[in-house]
């Protein structure tokens, strides 16, 4: 008889903090996949704890970043096409380091930033409405991205 | 009089109101610019911080997703991982070492760039510090790649799992009981059929 695979077809992702287990306990990992987490009360209270550090830690880091001129900044942006296409994500980031890095220290690139917010909404409403429009603005900032990153 | 007096003082009080918010949160950003650089070890005092809590995932059959704590770029174009663990002895554990090299893989893929085979563990701990900063190296690609597929196989009830090096493992472990139920006979609990 054919043994049956636990996994379903849609589920071939590893997360890495699962895969982490296989270091702690690999009996752990298994009967975790049997019964679902189990945890007592002091594991929970410190499953909180770590949670909120890790929010204190993300907070911090992203203070930081908008200061030293990292690219994981989150405030002062309005990068309505980036954040449509690719949402909360490292490439949204990667070209708002290039709005301040490069297009804001220049007189055109001021331009081009004042006219991106003016027409910016506008063109989203127009992206939103097509999913092939959308998918081409995708791959072309994602390149764009790839290529500001390895700069 | 005392209308024309008010009207000189108000505008007065008004810019030093907003002087001293715009100072305020100069030194607030300051703080935090500082607060994360001496939670940095030697190794990353020139670097770029790269990412904060971000996902990336990895290319391939059975790709892996990873969230990464912090990246850092290095002046060299490199980029060093850092990883915050919120437990009480400062240790590294094994599954701190297959987590960030997951992450390099995870990162590495979607990013395109290189990532030093030097990560760092973050770990709170008691004064005078308030984090303490431990040096990992990590996996090859390949180990990772074989331990994805040794999960894979041990969900599909292929493989024995095996017990875990040390017995402190055990001793706050959730599963306790079902795993002392299952015993060695553990591998064939798993190949029972599971509706899901």
């Amino acid at each position: 008889m054919r043994r049956r695979s636990r996994r379903g077809p849609d589920r071939i992702v590893t997360r890495a903090s699962d895969l982490a287990q296989m270091g702690r306990c690999e009996r752990l990992v298994v009967l975790e996949a049997m019964h679902g987490t189990k945890r007592d009360a002091v594991q929970e209270a410190a499953r909180k704890r770590g949670i909120a550090a890790h929010a204190r830690f993300e907070t911090l880091g992203r203070q930081a970043a908008s200061v030293s001129g990292g690219c994981a900044r989150r405030q002062g942006d309005r990068c309505f096409i980036a954040t449509l296409a690719f949402g909360d994500a490292w490439q949204t980031d990667v070209l708002r380091d290039f709005r301040d890095a490069v297009l804001r220290r220049r007189h055109w690139g001021r331009w081009l930033v004042a006219s991106y917010y003016r027409h910016g909404p506008r063109i989203c409403r127009v992206l939103r409405r097509s999913p092939t429009l959308l998918r081409m603005t995708r791959c072309i900032l994602g390149w764009a991205a790839h290529g500001w990153l390895r700069w | 009089m005392k209308f024309e007096s008010m009207s000189l003082w108000m505008p007065g009080l008004a810019i030093a109101l907003a002087v001293l918010a715009v100072l305020g949160r100069l030194l607030w950003r300051r703080r935090a610019r500082m607060a994360e650089w001496r939670q940095r070890p030697d190794a990353l005092r020139d670097a770029q911080l790269l990412s904060v809590e971000a996902e990336y995932r990895s290319k391939g059959a059975r790709p892996i997703v990873a969230r990464v704590d912090r990246a850092y770029r290095l002046p060299s174009g490199r980029v060093t991982l850092m990883e915050l663990k919120t437990r009480s002895t400062v240790v590294v554990l094994p599954s701190d070492v297959i987590q960030l090299s997951a992450q390099r893989i995870a990162l590495e893929d979607e990013l395109g760039l290189q990532v030093t085979d030097e990560a760092f563990v973050l770990i709170p701990a008691r004064a005078p510090a308030p984090f303490a900063v431990r040096s990992v190296q990590l996996m090859s690609r390949a180990a990772i790649d074989a331990l994805v597929e040794r999960r894979w196989r041990l969900m599909d009830g292929v493989e024995v799992p095996r017990w875990p090096e040390r017995e402190n493992v055990c001793r706050r472990c959730g599963q306790r009981a079902a795993c002392r139920g299952a015993g060695e006979r553990l591998v064939g609990a798993v190949r029972r059929p599971q509706k899901f």
